[in-house]
């Protein structure tokens, strides 16, 4: 005999229990119950209590033997009992390995495909009673089906199974169909694997598989050469040139001759023919020009005409930004003094002009290319510029409130909270004439005399920045916070200009980032799709931080580290290094056919009768039943008697 | 138009207006000839200046002559005088029991101490719109203070509050009760005791002793199901509500038929009572809503017509 449902300690936990509960229940109907009357004058003893006093704890124990019994019955009946037969089924987990390399070619065909067709034969070699689960296993292992004995729904979701971009994690998936199996009550049955088992190395050695594992492997000694690593960052010199570092690898036997080509629409930026090495890397830098935006295209292609199995990674997509340029108007009478400050950063495009040729109509306009205007000395006509301004030494009538005029202004402080005054700092610093500014609520002071603030900026409704006095003149002219000052008002004012972008073609899963020393890990976000916010890890180590993230489907991650922005192009497919070498001891290939099942007699339905017999028994001999067969009786014989009876003689 | 009770919203928790609706048309019932000031609605055999010809007799000196009659003088030369019968208005007093055993058994529907309450307020009520005077009565072990009300169907607010501020409390004590209520009313009248009348001590005797003081006595039992037939079964600890004695005892099915029929004989004693006495005698369960107890036995008792 064997159960269905419930396993035979389940069975016995729960029968405890339930016996336990009716006891008590039991012991706590008959407890003595307190009750406040109006009189006692017309109780009387029930003639029963000699009875009752004899049996206190258990006052009535036929009846809760009944219930005992009939409950046991019951749940005899839940647990599906079934008599004869050789019906015992198992439950087997079946693991399709759905990883980047199963979507490889090979003279047989796609490896998927063998996979499949090796995973419906073992389902067919199963008896038919016996629970199959699911598991399809990359990087993450997800359950497809339950355990479910309907054999068609399970080879059903077999079919429909796709190569993901993931790599295989088999210790996993494993882990997971052990934890499965051991959930059931059922008898645990074998764990079966078909796949190409391509993991890491170090998976590799350490993978310790269940003893009720079986492995379906599927063969695939394809040749492949592809894209290891891609990496490209604009030049530091020239912003409209690309350094890209580039590493190819061979997964196969022998060494590859390849051509790298890197590609923007029809153009050819750059190409170079390297050799790798079977199971090695080879690597190359490039150097190549293209001043707009653009999808780059890096390929590899084969150099001796042989075939690649797997062509998912010869081919990488990379969406490289457009360098903003920022266009700054300066109008000054003396654009000599200013040029050397204004003219010295190449993504900047300066004009100098006289102050007379100041527009109104062309400055008001919001619209305007100009990004940052700078009045020297000048209060242009209103409307003001909608743009962002840099005002020096305004005269007044300028949005900045003039306090006073100080001589001889000694500069005490900068004000170090402030992102215009960063990494400013001057000793002994004494302008031959300085304005003191009023501050607005909107204001924020950047340097300060000891009579106010001399250098304050405003963000609203655009940026404003307003200098008490001349950077050119003879106390400012050789400090070296001088043109760190008008850089770090740039910055403030368009910071696009400064980003900077590191570009990396990336393996789908996870991806570890080695940070920077001296890295804000507080301001660090990756960000994926859309800008959602993917979740991270950092990682603290004696050789410095690593930065861990998760990336299960192709896309594009920002890792923004304040104007640095390094952009992944989460496309290539990750491959297992190696394909595993299971240990002899596993069961390999397809089990032998099972024997036709015969499912025995199923008692459920008798038991189940048995118990509600016995709950009846009890209600009517014991419970309220009592009294409604003693008056159902009554009424019986009522009727009995109406009825005019003949005698039989 | 005077001023209806329903319009001045008396307390709710007691009694509604579609009830006071109702009770408009009843009138307070006794059996008895009581002597009473001129202005009831019962016929009395004590003679008075009513318009009912009653009865002649011989004159006597002292009689007023203008109730002497001179047609039968001219022709038989005998002074008789004319006697009519008399309505006299008479006290009603209701006596409610506010002991703590009228807060037992209200497990299922209301309280026997909140349905006496219910029910005095109606007969309160029905004694107000016939102008009759009610005298309050709440008592335990004592009898307390009394609320009288009277002139019409207004001041039932009054009653309704006095009602709603009683608490159960106390003991009952029938004879101590009887013995106060008959000297602080030496005037005789109708007087209803609303009670369960379950206290140890036998409560014939003082409600024997209250008739034989001339009042009409209409003596209405309340109880709860489970004070009649208790629904429990198997060891049971009882504390009697009002001495707080404890007994322990089973109780089962053999015995809850005799504890009724016990409980049955209890309410037939207080019946004979009440009917040897020219009074009245209503048994309710507290199962019964008010307003079917006062349409249907009390109505029938003739308490009410």
């Amino acid at each position: 005999m064997n159960f269905l449902n419930l396993g035979l300690g389940e069975f016995l936990a729960m029968a405890g229990v339930i016996s336990a509960g009716l006891v008590a229940l039991y012991l706590f109907d008959r407890t003595r119950r307190r009750r406040v009357v109006a009189t006692l004058r017309f109780w009387t003893p029930s003639e029963t209590s000699s009875q009752w006093k004899r049996s206190r704890k258990v006052q009535q124990p036929w009846s809760l033997l009944l219930q005992i019994v009939s409950m046991l019955l019951l749940l005899l009946a839940i647990a599906g009992p079934r008599f004869g037969g050789n019906f015992s089924p198992r439950n087997h987990v079946l693991i399709l390995d759905t990883s980047a390399w199963m979507g490889a070619r090979t003279r047989q065909g796609i490896l998927l495909d063998q996979a499949k067709s090796a995973a419906l034969s073992y389902l067919d070699r199963l008896p038919s009673s016996d629970p199959v689960m699911l598991v399809r296993a990359d990087a993450l292992t997800t359950p497809i089906t339950a355990f479910e004995p309907r054999h068609q729904i399970v080879a059903e979701a077999i079919r429909q199974s796709h190569a993901s971009a993931s790599a295989l994690n088999l210790q996993q998936a494993l882990d997971f169909a052990s934890h499965a199996q051991h959930l059931q009550s059922s008898r645990a049955g074998e764990i079966a694997f078909a796949g190409a088992a391509r993991i890491s190395k170090d998976e590799a050695e350490s993978l310790a598989p269940p003893t009720n594992f079986r492995l379906l492997q599927i063969a695939a000694n394809g040749e492949n050469v592809g894209w290891k690593k891609l990496g490209l960052r604009r030049s530091i010199t020239a912003p409209d040139t690309w350094e890209a570092f580039a590493a190819i690898k061979n997964d196969g036997s022998r060494p590859r001759d390849v051509s790298v080509e890197l590609i923007s629409g029809k153009t050819t930026l750059a190409t170079k023919t390297l050799t790798v090495a079977p199971g090695a890397d080879s690597s190359a830098t490039f150097m190549f020009k293209l001043p707009a935006a653009g999808l780059l295209q890096a390929r590899v292609r084969s150099a001796d005409n042989r075939e690649d199995a797997f062509p998912q990674d010869d081919r990488v997509a990379l969406d490289l930004p457009a360098q903003t340029t920022a266009h700054v108007i300066v109008y000054s009478n003396d654009p000599e003094s200013l040029r050397p400050l204004f003219a010295g950063h190449p993504q900047f495009e300066t004009s100098f002009r006289p102050t007379a040729s100041y527009d109104p109509a062309a400055q008001a306009d919001p619209a305007a290319q100009t990004s940052i205007v700078v009045l020297d000395r000048f209060i242009p006509s209103k409307p003001f510029p909608q743009q962002n301004v840099l005002w020096i030494d305004p005269p007044p009538g300028s949005p900045f409130a003039i306090h006073s005029t100080q001589a001889n202004a000694k500069l005490d402080r900068w004000h170090a909270d402030s992102p215009l005054a960063a990494g400013l700092n001057t000793k002994d610093l004494q302008l031959a004439s300085a304005k003191v500014f009023e501050l607005t609520k909107d204001d924020q002071a950047v340097a300060e005399t000891s009579s106010g603030p001399i250098v304050i900026a405003r963000a609203a409704p655009t940026k404003m920045v307003a200098l008490g006095f001349q950077p050119t003149g003879a106390s400012m002219k050789y400090q070296l916070a001088t043109p760190l000052l008008i850089a770090n008002i740039l910055r403030w004012m368009a910071p696009d200009t400064f980003r900077t972008w590191d570009m990396q073609a990336a393996t789908v899963g996870a991806i570890s980032v080695p940070l920077a020393k001296g890295t804000d890990t507080a301001k660090l976000r990756v960000t994926g799709d859309r800008n959602r916010a993917l979740p991270f890890t950092i990682q603290n180590s004696a050789e410095g931080d690593t930065l861990h993230f998760f990336a299960g489907a192709p896309g594009t991650v920002h890792l923004l580290d304040g104007d640095r922005d390094t952009i992944y192009s989460v496309t290539l497919p990750d491959i297992g290094e190696a394909a595993w070498k299971a240990p002899a001891t596993v069961a390999r290939g397809l089990p032998r056919l099972s024997a036709p099942i015969t499912s025995g007699t199923n008692l459920w339905p008798w038991l189940a009768v048995l118990g509600g017999l016995g709950l009846l028994l009890e209600w009517i001999l014991f419970g309220r039943g009592t009294q409604i067969s003693a008056a159902s009786l009554t009424t019986a014989a009522r009727w009995a008697d109406k009825i005019p009876w003949r005698k039989a003689s | 138009m005077p001023d209806r009770p329903d319009r001045a919203r008396p307390e709710k928790a007691i009694i509604d207006n579609a009830l006071l609706e109702r009770l408009e048309r009843l009138a307070i019932h006794w059996q008895k000839s009581l002597p009473g000031l001129v202005g009831g609605h019962n016929a009395s055999r004590f003679t008075g200046s009513g318009q009912e010809f009653l009865d002649h007799r011989q004159f006597h000196h002292g009689d007023d002559v203008r109730d002497v009659n001179w047609r039968a003088y001219l022709r038989l030369e005998k002074l008789f005088m004319k006697m009519f019968q008399l309505e006299p208005r008479i006290p009603v007093r209701i006596m409610i029991d506010t002991s703590k055993s009228m807060m037992t058994g209200g497990e299922k529907g209301p309280s026997k101490f909140d349905y006496a309450r219910k029910l005095a307020a109606s007969l309160c009520y029905v004694g107000l719109v016939r102008l009759e005077s009610i005298c309050l009565n709440p008592f335990s072990a004592t009898l307390g203070d009394p609320l009288v009300v009277s002139g019409g169907r207004n001041r039932i607010q009054s009653a309704v509050r006095f009602l709603t501020s009683l608490t159960a409390s106390g003991s009952t004590d029938f004879l101590s009760v009887v013995r106060q209520f008959v000297s602080r009313y030496p005037q005789r009248g109708v007087t209803f005791v609303i009670s369960d009348f379950l206290d140890d001590a036998d409560c014939e005797k003082p409600l024997q002793y209250l008739a034989d003081f001339g009042h009409e006595i209409i003596l209405i039992q309340v109880w709860s199901d489970s004070d009649r037939e208790p629904p429990w079964d198997g060891e049971l600890e009882l504390e009697d509500a009002e001495t707080g004695r404890v007994v322990q005892l089973p109780f089962g099915e053999d015995v809850r038929g005799s504890y009724t029929a016990a409980f049955d004989q209890y309410s037939a004693k207080l019946r004979t009572v009440a009917l040897r006495n020219g009074g009245r005698y209503v048994g309710l369960s507290t199962s019964v809503a008010v307003e079917d107890a006062i349409f249907g036995p009390l109505l029938r008792s003739g308490a009410v017509q």
